[in-house]
């Protein structure tokens, strides 16, 4: 396999599957050939054998062994690329689904009809507020994903390990008013402590402001949050929530209250008079 | 959506308003992440800090604000300005100005009360207070705390007057007593260090430097990095609070302008004297909104 799908790339060429990575699944392909070899030849022959003569059975078993072996080597090699797809499986749904749609529409229009028609899709979502609101905020999320992963491949790279092993599960993403929230399963081999310190450079790898990365669970500690922090959200002001369980205080008013009883009489310093002198004590001035 | 209070008076109930419970958490505010932040304040304590203008009584009314709309509470008022808790006196059991004598006469009332619970308590087997029990939950606030600790007054009246407050914070928690101090700086020259580290909810707005914000979240904090005194003066209501994780979170209180204030107050007010004086009329009873 030296000079495989996966090792040799020519000069500027981008990697789906970067050399280590590739070589670890190789040396697991090739242990998963020959266990998987070994254990079907010995099932299928004892299976056999009862039908059919031993040494049928044996060449029978061996050829059906080297085939089950082959198909789930070739399952773990190019299990990174599968992965990789995975990862990007929003993407390539919604560009399929795009594809798709317009390929649809012009069956029944022209092809300019059709891409005039997505144009105006888009445009219109650009224009109106909620929608591109709504696209930037989940556009983020996936770009959140990513940039995680590539992270934590560094981390893990940096460590000395196997990469593949230490990249954790991405669960879920979902917008908040300061930037996005990333929900991660950490594998075996790290763990909460290992990120310490390291907030600045993930939000660094997040294109971001800051991160937290807390606790997400009290149960189990593989259970992480991601706080992606991208806009300032202390800085307006923040209304209490209590005004809004009275009916008369949903609508905003900026009044400042007034006494209807006293009157604002002495309010200002030149309306004070002159207090009076105190007493001199014991009679002495 | 909270429960709402129903009173029937025999020609079916009439809705009077929703209501809150001094168990539910208390939104104080958002944090950094633009998350709504909650705290529990039942069998808890806060300790508010930061310089003038921090957001201190901003935070303060949020929490009396929450327990004045909870009829499950009662309210005790300590403050030194009259303005910053006046608007909730008619809300409250009892309201103390700059008064220190009088301030004395309500904690040793409210340290009488507490003995009582104890006792009561004992007598039934139990170790604390529970929802709907048969004595209520007090909320006993106190804006410039250090006006009555450290300003007015004769040496031994304001030590007396840490004393009660001491006692309050330590045993007043299981019989629902809930203590809410503001100071702007919580020195052991205002408030005993063994004292200040009662508190179980600490609040810091913003410090001039970075032992105030020690002084306030305890000592080491600002070495790793968390100090009040990063607090942009531009942002008042922003500060670091230690609650529930244990380490501080940078968070946001939000606020009550006068005029909703006043509203909440006026309403917490009706709903109370509502309460209070309805019997003859039919009993009013929560139920589900």
């Amino acid at each position: 396999m030296a000079n495989g799908l996966f090792n040799r790339a020519p000069v500027g060429a981008v990697a789906i599957v970067e050399p280590p990575v590739s070589q670890w699944y190789a040396r697991r392909a090739r242990v998963a050939f020959i266990g998987v070899s070994l254990g079907c030849w010995a099932v299928a022959t004892m299976v056999l054998s009862a039908s059919t003569p031993l040494w049928i059975a044996v060449l029978l078993g061996l050829a059906a062994g080297l085939v089950v072996g082959l198909v789930a080597a070739l399952l773990v090699r190019v299990w990174p690329v599968l992965r990789a797809l995975w990862w990007w499986s929003l993407e390539i749904a919604t560009a399929a689904v795009v594809v798709a749609g317009l390929s649809l529409l012009a069956r029944v229009w022209s092809w300019r009809l059709a891409l005039a028609a997505l144009l105006l899709v888009v445009i219109a979502g650009l224009l109106a507020d909620p929608v591109r609101r709504f696209v930037w905020a989940w556009s983020w999320c996936a770009v959140d994903r990513h940039r995680l992963r590539l992270y934590f491949a560094g981390l893990a790279r940096a460590s000395g390990g196997s990469r593949a092993g230490l990249l954790p599960l991405m669960l879920w993403a979902r917008p908040t008013p300061a930037g996005e929230r990333v929900w991660l399963w950490l594998r075996p081999g790290l763990e909460l402590a290992d990120l310490d310190g390291k907030a600045g450079r993930i939000a660094v790898t997040c294109w971001a402001k800051q991160v937290r990365v807390v606790a997400a669970s009290e149960r189990h500690a593989a259970l992480v949050r991601v706080d992606i922090g991208r806009r300032d959200s202390l800085a307006g002001r923040i209304d209490s929530p209590l005004a809004l369980l009275i009916p008369s205080l949903r609508l905003k008013l900026t009044d400042a209250p007034v006494s209807p009883a006293m009157p604002p009489v002495g309010l200002n310093l030149a309306d004070i008079p002159d207090p009076p002198a105190p007493e001199p004590r014991n009679g002495r001035r | 959506m909270p429960p709402v209070l129903t009173a029937d008076a025999g020609n079916g109930p009439v809705d009077l308003g929703p209501v809150l419970s001094i168990f539910d958490p208390v939104h104080i505010g958002i944090d950094e992440f633009g998350q709504p932040k909650l705290v529990p304040l039942i069998e808890r304590n806060m300790l508010i800090g930061g310089e003038p203008g921090s957001g201190k009584s901003g935070l303060l009314n949020a929490v009396v604000g929450h327990a004045a709309m909870s009829l499950d509470c009662r309210l005790v008022l300590f403050d030194g300005k009259r303005v910053e808790l006046g608007q909730w006196r008619k809300c409250a059991d009892a309201f103390v100005g700059p008064n220190l004598e009088q301030a004395l006469l309500v904690l040793r009332k409210l340290q009488m009360m507490m003995d009582r619970r104890y006792d009561y308590l004992e007598d039934c087997e139990r170790r604390k207070i529970i929802p709907a029990d048969v004595f209520q939950a007090y909320l006993v606030a106190f804006d410039e705390l250090a006006y009555y600790s450290a300003t007015i007054g004769r040496k031994v009246d304001r030590d007396e007057f840490s004393m009660l407050l001491r006692d309050l914070v330590a045993r007043g928690r299981a019989v629902g007593i809930i203590v809410v101090a503001a100071t702007q700086r919580p020195s052991s020259d205002i408030i005993p260090t063994s004292l200040r580290d009662l508190f179980a909810w600490r609040f810091a707005g913003r410090c001039t430097n970075d032992s105030s914000s020690d002084i306030v979240l305890g000592h080491g904090w600002a070495q790793k990095g968390w100090s009040a005194n990063m607090i942009s003066p531009n942002n008042p209501g922003a500060g670091l609070l230690i609650s529930e994780s244990g380490s501080p979170q940078l968070i946001k209180v939000a606020y009550l302008d006068d005029r909703t204030c006043a509203g909440i107050a006026a309403y917490a007010a009706t709903l109370r004297d509502a309460v209070r004086d309805n019997p003859p009329t039919g009993i009013p009873v929560l139920r589900a909104a």
